[in-house]
């Protein structure tokens, strides 16, 4: 892989430039100002450190090896963890909308097909199953509220 | 205090609160598995349930015994899954996950299970014999002292910083405490750094960070690298549960001193579990021979068992500023504070001498806990270790839907999935360019106290000075230096040599 390391110390000094750019700036109320640690007192010290350790990375010579995650990339399986990555948003949006069992079921089904499972017969049985054993442990059993179904079939987002 | 343990054990042994205990540590084993449930939110959902009892002795058994259930499940879920759902178990998937995905998942649970046994067992000795002195030197820890203490703390990422990675690690560091001060502070009221939104202000949610720094990206390496999820679905027989004598050798010094250090560590209010595993982790990296340190972060037995040992040993000593004093030392000994009130016992000074059979049945419920959640699990865990047996076309959406319903459930809100998607993302990049994780997240969780006995510390000595005015707090500042620097330079040596 292309020293991604280098882009990713790139990005962290860029981080580290706005952290503190916001830092600065941050609005004081006038006996703040007089404080010896103020609000920004710690961000200050930490975008110092930040802008100091991502530009060693940039300027020293890399010594380490890489990790073996980053091995074979090329061969990567890039497109189904695209499509997991959309799934995964899809359900983000959808489980107010449409419910937490409906909105799972619709996770499962298609995150497995996505992954090689063909029986849609088993894919709905397991999302509906578990969906609905999750929904009833978390929602009745410990009453942390969770929303079951569509808006539209009485659900309450 | 033979008479104490014999009053104890009158008020809690009995039919009924054996079959309490048995239901605690169940259901506190299996909700505290769902990643976002920990310990403190379990007992809080428990007690009205408790209360419903009405014999304290059996309503504080039933909460001992979810409290013990809860931190187990947590272990059990960092393990098998890389999904830690609270911060003491952090520590524990750093080698626990990686021992699960060589095939050795029934010998990390069961590792896990023997060190949280022994950890929250001596660790109630330790109570029962320290509790009144102990309390008075917990006072003795100022905010400089904390202060250092969690600078202490953050050397734990020393374990990460071989082969060459130092920089790297540090700046995962200065990056974790970095979004630790994301949102309003305990000191300062306005928010920070949450460029308007306000599912920011009060902060990142912890669940949601280290849901998407550990599970999710583990999920996305496990679609992206198809070879290695095969071969990993090869080595899930759950044959070897076993722990050798060799490695019960290995393992038992760990026990003593981790039971010890966490503890002690669990003792000051404010430290509790997380704080001790890192510690205990760290220290245990800087104690093993050369040889097994380079095992550290994958798949070191002893990796597994100190973080195991000290988390469950700091929850036990965290009732002593509790029992003693009334302060709660952490979130969840804060909620059993509430319990105890509300069951009309008041914690404090007065307790082991006003109603000592209630101070001996909570000292002999952690007992009871330990053994039956002992006795419970370890015949569960060929059961539980067979969740990675699962297909992968199934393992992996559940994996997944695991961690953004962690995320949610604590929040309610669908925000925090598209932050906690966005963290999975960075944290699958970051691991592409070879940047160690765990001191990111060491450096959240450990960033805010830092920030706030920091501010503390220097509003009271008007400056940099506390650092070197008491000798404690210089100690403890000289002890992280040198924690943090022998571990390097030992490797930087050992590196000019090859």
């Amino acid at each position: 892989m292309a020293r991604i390391d280098r882009y990713i110390a790139v990005a962290l000094l860029a981080f580290s430039i706005g952290y503190g750019y916001l830092a600065w700036t941050h609005p004081l109320l006038p006996f703040e100002a007089r404080m010896p640690f103020k609000p920004n007192t710690m961000p200050l010290g930490l975008a110092g450190l930040g802008i100091v350790f991502s530009s060693l990375l940039l300027l020293l010579p890399s010594n380490d090896t890489l990790e073996k995650d980053a091995e074979g990339w090329r061969g990567f399986a890039w497109k189904n963890t695209a499509l997991l990555i959309g799934l995964a948003i899809g359900y983000a949006l959808l489980l107010r909308p449409i419910g937490f069992i409906a909105s799972t079921t619709l996770f499962i089904v298609l995150s497995s097909r996505v992954l090689g499972e063909t029986n849609f017969i088993r894919s709905i049985s397991t999302g509906l199953i578990s969906s609905g054993i999750i929904w009833y442990l978390v929602d009745d059993v410990l009453g942390i509220y969770l929303v079951a179904l569509p808006a539209i079939i009485g659900g309450t987002p | 205090m033979i008479d104490g343990l014999l009053l104890g054990l009158g008020a809690a042994i009995s039919p009924f609160n054996l079959i309490m205990v048995f239901i605690g540590c169940f259901l506190g084993t299996f909700i505290g598995m769902l990643p976002g449930l920990g310990p403190m939110s379990i007992i809080a959902i428990m007690i009205p349930i408790a209360i419903q009892i009405g014999d304290p002795a059996s309503a504080l058994i039933l909460l001992s015994g979810v409290y013990y259930g809860a931190i187990f499940g947590g272990s059990t879920s960092s393990i098998l899954i890389n999904a830690p759902g609270v911060a003491g178990t952090v520590a524990s998937s750093f080698d626990g996950y990686p021992m699960a995905r060589a095939g050795q998942a029934g010998k990390a649970l069961t590792t896990a299970a023997i060190c949280s046994f022994a950890g929250g067992t001596i660790g109630a000795i330790l109570l029962m014999i320290f509790a009144p002195v102990l309390s008075t030197v917990a006072k003795l820890f100022w905010s400089a002292e904390y202060f250092a203490l969690m600078v202490l703390g953050l050397t734990a990422i020393a374990a990460f910083a071989g082969q060459g990675k130092i920089i790297k690690a540090l700046c995962m560091t200065i990056f974790g405490v970095m979004l630790a001060t994301v949102g309003e502070s305990a000191l300062h009221n306005a928010a920070r750094f949450t460029m308007g939104i306000m599912d920011l202000q009060s902060g990142i949610y912890f669940v949601t960070l280290v849901m998407g720094l550990f599970a999710l990206p583990e999920a996305l390496f496990l679609v992206l690298d198809e070879k290695r999820s095969k071969a990993m679905a090869n080595n899930n027989k759950i044959e070897n549960l076993r722990i050798s004598k060799e490695e019960a050798k290995e393992i038992a010094p760990v026990v003593a001193r981790q039971s010890l250090l966490g503890f002690f560590v669990g003792v000051l209010p404010g430290a509790g579990a997380t704080m001790a595993s890192f510690l205990g982790y760290g220290i245990e990296r800087n104690l093993a021979p050369a040889e097994e340190r380079e095992k550290f972060g994958k798949g070191s037995i002893r990796g597994l068992a100190a973080p195991e040992t000290a988390n469950n040993a700091a929850c036990t000593g965290s009732f002593v500023p509790m029992l003693t004093l009334g302060i709660p030392g952490s979130g969840t000994t804060a909620i059993l504070l509430g319990a105890l009130v509300a069951l009309s016992i008041t914690p404090g000074p007065r307790l082991m001498e006003d109603q000592p059979e209630v101070f001996w049945a909570v000292i002999i419920s952690m007992y009871l806990g330990n053994i039956v959640l002992l006795i419970l699990n370890l015949p569960l865990i060929p059961y539980i270790a067979k969740l990675l047996t699962v297909p992968r076309h199934y393992l992996i959406p559940f994996v997944i839907f695991f961690s953004l319903i962690g995320a949610y459930i604590g929040q309610n809100n669908a925000t925090e999935l598209l932050i906690m998607i966005g963290l999975g993302c960075m944290a699958t990049v970051l691991r592409f360019g070879g940047f160690p994780l765990p001191p990111l997240i060491i450096g959240f969780i450990l960033g805010g106290m830092l920030e706030d006995n920091l501010g503390r510390a220097m509003r009271k000595a008007g400056g940099l000075e506390f650092m070197w005015e008491r000798p404690m707090t210089l100690g403890i500042l000289f002890l992280a230096l040198a924690l943090l620097v022998y571990p390097i330079l030992k490797d930087r040596k050992k590196a000019v040599r090859e």
